[in-house]
């Protein structure tokens, strides 16, 4: 059973190094060179990077602070806000990327890094997930510094966020996989082949004409290479993600 | 919040128009092809002039994808902003010239020492109107057939000849259908089904039917006919039958795989155009493959012909910058650009003598095919027809129907027919 | 100072702010359409100019004799918005004695070939009678504005004034005077804020007008001057660039506002002689202006918000007013991109749903609800939605499938932890490279999965398929089927992750549960029924809800792995959404599509949770 489930990997890996058709005899490494030749992965690797990076930062920023906000200040509204922004997890992704597509050109961010980072750079769900994890931890130390006459921001910088490296990590790792992943927008948002992000690229390459199986692969591989790579390093806050979630 | 949002409209509000002044520089909007240095051709070409120009800024905005070009120069069209000179493909040619956008070059050409006649007469109609000139063409190309030689000579069968029939093109596929390894699989084919519309449009025509008629303000008529009945299902029984091709139902996925069953040498017969040439001079320079160019084959009785798709440069009309603006255009047009960009092979120059020089100098004899098949074509519906997107859609999704599907042709060309009928009357 | 004097400046700040802020904001406004009637009045000077003038016998530009006199009686023409100053190259025309043109101002001119404000006045290029050429320029500056607001808005601003004062005044003071106060208040920001929009939009309406009638008056001289134009209204044109030129009937002598299929257009007359007439028809400027409530409305409200939170302020205690400020400042960046972001994108998308609106479109006639109508009369949209649910059945069969899945491999032995690592691996990769590996291994010929199927079915049999025609399953070609192979795939990306989540699920449960139900001598399966499902029912609600509501907007899969193909056997809503909008380009239609995908999925959710959260409770 675990292996149907990585067979599709292990064939895309195999296409890409074996070619089409042929049998174990030969390995083509030039499949891999000629594949990644074909269209300016590197060109689309940076873009995907510069894209999941910032938007990965970005969200690790607004979530936090809007997190610490809900889980321990109090103000006036509080819960109606959250539940505002919750709100904002029930819309379509597509029914705001007309009107998103609209407000990046009427800014002149059409087909630029501005107009495709910035729509993405707040995540409902990722200010819940940091708020299930204040809740969580213990509020003393936060409360001594406040008796010590410490404002909100010092016990902010000073006290919550020593200690939340472990989540804002998780945070990081989990918006970075999403993002690098990330297809309709960026699909949207650009349109020159210089701005184009690694998915879709290799989306548009399997349009593109002599392309074969092999080499169609071989950019598959890539892809799918970070993000295995970062799942392996930073397996834990994976599933540290799934657990806050739950 | 409130007032952010406020903003926020407001900015998209005054971002539509722009009161004082704008851009100060040349705009050209063009579709780059992927692959084969285009990019860099066109830098070679837009340098020259820049060097006469000097001071002159040229901003532009290139896109390889043909769908994303069309939306990006439409859009820029109906805006504030339009580009000063901009790629113009034949199937935009309604929405643009007919609603006046595109500036007639006429009174210019003969200022700039441009003469219309060393464009081929036939592209330069695609983008006349009455007396005007809207368009330079640039490159185009026929749809023709591509034969592996190598099978040919292997079956001892002569090489295909620009008047041969349906007859004589089904007869060779069958016999090139066949399992050569003899392990009880079919792995060399005759022929392929091609579902993209561009490429079996001119397969109806050379089958005497015809998708529109009435100057394109009708189907029914046309469409329904029992020549274009016949042919469709001539057509769609290239993908039904075993012996003559590969199943390849997917018409988006067919291009890449004809493509590459072709480049094997596994496929004796390919409809392409042009395009497929800077591809297959490679594989052939490698001396993995013999090709052979020739006209599409025709029903018996009915005169061969073809589907031209030509693109070329305009001018909006209401640019100021008209000389600049005209001179890039017909400097990107010129002799010397059609031979630099017919030497790259993706596409035949509109000029005719620089599309017979490179004929000339084509020790293939390729672009001679070529040359010999345009002559018997002629523009695509799209040219002339508005809502052309929209007919070519029902008209992909007619004969997936009749491939995927099986529903009678008769009765599915009669039903499209009908509703393009509505759609074309709507149109107008 | 103490509290209170403190929060009645911050409160008299606010309405400082209030004031100028809009009176700021309106005359930017209306210096900009100044500006940008000064722009059109001097390109329309020029394309008269180029009509009227001859060029000179010895070529090179105009006759500067004739080029001088038309000059001077265009500038000389009375009811004109703009002064008028024409060179011939560098040479001033109209004021002899006036600062010729910098020969590096000519230079750019010459080389940009667009209009530029040069700091006082607006510089169109003059070109030559063919357009070819730059062979001077035309320098357009704007009159000095009147007023810079109107008696009423003057009015208004009083009231507002006098109001906020007051208010500043019954600070502190808390009940029903405060709050009369507050209320008078806002009352005179809306009244302040609404009649600095009617001065914006009536600024934009008089721009309009003065172009149109400055572009009319033109036209009308030049064909006095060369009366073959009369014969010819479109060589007329270049007078009123950005103006439609229709044929029409006499209209009277105003500019006047009328409905043009669908379009809000000024329009004015201009006649051509006894019975025959053109109309000039461009968008007026007040037509965009409806933004401009917002801001201006916004930027008044500034005042009465300052005195509310000054007076709440002064009532809080200082902890909860600390908090509440260091709240907001933590909450601005995310409060501030989700206003920007997706509420106002929201409201756009409400907005486009009730236009016919396609960017290549000049024309985006209000339509109403027709839009919806028509999309909920199309059986085309029906089927997509219809599809659409029948694809999310995958979610229950992958959320049942991770169930079996998490308790089977629930251990803590090495083989159970990497059978759980590596099921993950699908919902960490790249969605396209899935999509792509998959489409390959579908394919009927040489593909992996007929393969493995011949081999599963085993010779004998196989061979029957196959002469049943069945052997080679046509994965993503076969209309019948292609659906249930997106699902398929769809299953096996979301498994994995499906499982993790009831694995942490799982986890959570406590063993003593578990164990004392052991001690009760339920076997594993009333273990399984009475214990662990009933805990983690609020788990399966959170896999199947969110697996649903994301199943329903499918996107990459479908449009890498079939394209919606074929024959739309895999055309789900959000790919049809997609196309509507990015290949057809009716973004209004999409937004239609789009808000009814909306209501659909949050009808489902709630249903959905109503469903399971009274069985939780009934559990």
């Amino acid at each position: 059973m675990a292996l149907l489930m990585v067979a599709p990997f292990l064939y895309m890996v195999a296409t890409a190094l074996l070619g089409e058709g042929d049998t174990l005899r030969r390995v083509h490494p030039e499949n891999f060179a000629a594949a990644l030749a074909a269209a300016p992965f590197g060109r689309f690797f940076l873009n995907s990077a510069i894209f999941s990076v910032a938007v990965a930062l970005g969200q690790v920023l607004t979530s936090t602070t809007a997190a610490y906000a809900f889980a321990r200040l109090r103000f006036p509204g509080r819960d109606r806000v959250f539940t505002l922004y919750l709100s904002a997890l029930m819309l379509p992704v597509v029914l705001l990327l007309v009107p998103r597509f609209l407000l990046i050109s009427a800014l002149g961010w059409a087909d630029t890094y501005q107009g495709l980072i910035s729509t993405e750079l707040v995540s409902v769900s990722g200010i819940f997930l940091l708020r299930q994890f204040f809740l969580a931890i213990p509020r003393d130390l936060e409360d001594a510094a406040r008796l010590e006459g410490a404002g909100e921001w010092t016990v902010f910088r000073r006290v919550v966020l020593p200690q939340s490296g472990p989540a804002l990590a998780t945070l990081g790792v989990l918006a970075l996989a999403d993002q690098w992943k990330s297809f309709f927008w960026p699909l949207v948002a650009t349109s020159s082949a210089d701005m184009q992000v690694l998915e879709v690229g290799i989306a548009r390459l399997h349009g593109a004409y002599d392309l074969n199986w092999p080499y169609q692969m071989a950019a598959a591989t890539a892809a799918v290479v970070p993000m295995m790579v970062l799942y392996w390093v930073a397996h834990k806050y994976f599933m540290r993600g799934i657990q806050l979630r739950v | 919040m409130r007032r952010v949002v406020a903003l926020c409209l407001a900015c998209w509000a005054c971002g539509g128009s722009r009161e004082d002044g704008g851009r100060g520089a040349l705009a050209l909007a063009d579709r780059i092809d992927s692959g084969a240095g285009a990019a860099e051709l066109q830098e070679r070409l837009v340098t020259p002039y820049l060097a006469r120009h000097p001071g002159l800024e040229l901003v532009r905005q290139s896109i390889a994808a043909r769908d994303e070009y069309h939306r990006v120069l439409l859009t820029s069209l109906a805006g504030d902003d339009p580009p000063d000179v901009f790629l113009l493909d034949a199937e935009d040619v309604p929405r643009v010239v007919d609603r006046g956008v595109a500036l007639d070059l006429v009174p210019y050409l003969a200022r700039i020492g441009v003469d219309p006649a060393r464009y081929d007469p036939a592209l330069l109609a695609v983008f006349r109107r009455g007396a005007g000139i809207y368009g330079l063409p640039r490159g185009y190309t026929p749809v023709v057939i591509a034969y592996n030689k190598d099978l040919l000579d292997r079956a001892a069968v002569p090489y295909p000849t620009d008047d041969w029939t349906w007859d004589d093109f089904l007869r060779v596929a069958k016999r090139l259908t066949r399992d050569t390894d003899g392990d009880g699989s079919i792995d060399q084919w005759g022929s392929a089904f091609d579902g993209r519309l561009a490429l079996w449009l001119p397969w109806i025509w050379s089958g005497g039917g015809d998708v529109l008629c009435a100057d394109g303000r009708r189907a029914s008529g046309c469409l329904d006919s029992r020549a274009t009945v016949e042919a469709l299902r001539w057509y769609a029984g290239l993908a039904t039958s075993e012996e003559l091709g590969p199943r390849i139902r997917d018409a988006r996925d067919a291009p890449g795989a004809i493509a590459r069953l072709f480049a094997s040498g596994r496929l004796a017969f390919m409809t392409t155009g042009h395009w497929a040439i800077p591809g297959l001079r490679a594989i052939v320079a490698a001396g993995r493959l013999h090709v052979g160019f020739v006209a599409i084959p025709h029903r018996e009785g009915v005169p061969s012909a073809t589907v031209l798709y030509v693109s070329g440069y305009a001018v909006p009309a209401m640019t100021l910058r008209r000389k600049a603006a005209v001179e890039l255009a017909a400097e990107l047009t010129d002799s010397a650009a059609a031979a630099a960009r017919g030497e790259t092979g993706l596409e035949l120059p509109a000029v005719a003598a620089a599309a017979r020089a490179v004929a000339t100098a084509d020790a293939l004899g390729w672009d001679a095919a070529f040359l010999r098949a345009a002559a018997r074509g002629r523009p695509s519906w799209s040219a002339r027809v508005g809502p052309w997107r929209d007919v070519a859609e029902r008209l992909a999704d007619l004969m997936d129907r009749v491939v995927s599907t099986h529903e009678d042709p008769v009765r599915a060309a009669g039903a499209t027919a009908r509703e393009l009928d509505r759609l074309l009357g709507a149109t107008r | 100072m103490t509290a209170r004097a403190r929060g009645r400046w911050a409160a008299l700040v606010a309405l400082a702010a209030a004031t100028l802020l809009p009176l700021t904001a309106a005359r930017r406004v209306r210096a900009r359409w100044d500006r940008g009637l000064a722009a059109r009045d001097a390109s329309a000077a020029a394309g008269y100019l180029a009509i009227v003038t001859p060029m000179a016998r010895s070529g090179g530009g105009y006759d500067l004799p004739q080029l001088l006199i038309r000059a001077r009686a265009l500038a000389g023409l009375p009811g004109l918005a703009v002064d008028f100053e024409i060179y011939d190259r560098t040479a001033p025309l109209v004021h002899a004695t006036a600062p010729p043109l910098l020969p590096a101002v000519l230079e750019q001119l010459r080389r940009e070939v667009a209009v530029r404000w040069t700091g006082e006045a607006m510089l169109a290029p003059l070109l030559d009678r063919d357009g070819w050429d730059v062979v001077g320029a035309v320098a357009a500056q704007p009159q000095g504005a009147g007023w810079p607001v109107s008696p009423w808005s003057f009015a208004a601003l009083l009231l507002f004034v006098a109001a906020g004062v007051q208010a500043v005044r019954a600070m502190g003071v808390t009940g029903e005077p405060w709050r009369q106060a507050l209320g008078r208040y806002g009352a005179a920001a809306g009244l302040f804020g609404v009649a600095m929009f009617a001065d914006v939009r009536l600024a934009g309406r008089g721009a309009t007008d003065q172009w149109l009638s400055d572009a009319r008056l033109l036209m009308q001289e030049a064909m006095a001057r060369v009366p073959e134009t009369r014969a010819a209204p479109a060589s007329l044109a270049p007078i009123a660039r950005g103006a439609e030129l229709a044929p029409a009937d006499s209209l009277g002598s105003g500019v006047v506002r009328r409905d043009v299929a669908g379009l809000v257009r000024a329009v004015v007359a201009v006649r051509l002689g006894p019975g025959r007439w053109v109309e000039l028809r461009a968008r007026p400027l007040e037509a965009g202006t409806a933004p401009w409530l917002a801001v201006v409305l916004g930027l008044a409200a500034l005042g009465p918000l300052g005195a509310l939170l000054a007076g709440w302020s002064l009532a809080a205690s200082p902890r909860q007013r600390r908090e509440t400020v260091a709240a907001w400042g933590f909450l601005a960046p995310s409060a501030l991109h989700l206003v920007a972001f997706t509420v106002g994108p929201l409201l756009f998308a409400l907005y486009l749903s009730v236009h016919r609106f396609s960017p290549v479109e000049p024309a985006r006639p209000l339509i109403g609800l027709a839009g919806y109508a028509q999309a909920l009369g199309n059986p085309l949209v029906w089927a997509a939605l219809g599809r659409t649910l029948l694809y999310a059945c995958y979610v229950p069969v992958s959320v049942a499938l991770a169930l079996a899945l998490a308790l089977l491999l629930r251990g803590r032995s090495r083989g159970a932890r990497l059978a759980r690592t590596l099921f993950f691996l699908p919902a960490v990769s790249s969605v396209v490279a899935v999509a792509l590996v998959w489409r390959w291994m579908y394919q009927p010929d040489v593909g992996l999965v007929n393969h493995l199927l011949g081999h599963l079915l085993g010779h004998p049999f196989g061979q029957l398929l196959t002469r049943a025609g069945l052997g080679r399953v046509d994965w993503v070609g076969d209309p019948a089927i292609a659906l249930i192979a997106v699902m398929i795939v769809s299953v096996w990306t979301q498994l994995g992750y499906q499982m993790a989540v009831f694995h942490a699920g799982l986890e959570s449960i406590p063993r003593a549960y578990v164990d004392a139900a052991r001690v009760d001598g339920a076997n594993a399966w009333q273990r399984f029924r009475r214990v662990t499902l009933p805990l983690l029912r609020p788990v399966i609600l959170f896999v199947l809800v969110t697996g649903i509501l994301g199943a329903c907007q499918v996107f990459a899969l479908v449009a890498v792995l079939t394209g919606g193909g074929p024959v739309s056997a895999t055309d789900v809503a959000v790919y049809r959404i997609y196309r509507t909008a990015w290949e057809q380009l009716q973004f209004g239609d999409a937004s239609v599509l789009s808000v009814l995908l909306f209501v659909l999925l949050l009808a489902a959710t709630r249903a959905q949770l109503k469903l399971l959260d009274r069985r939780v409770e009934h559990a």
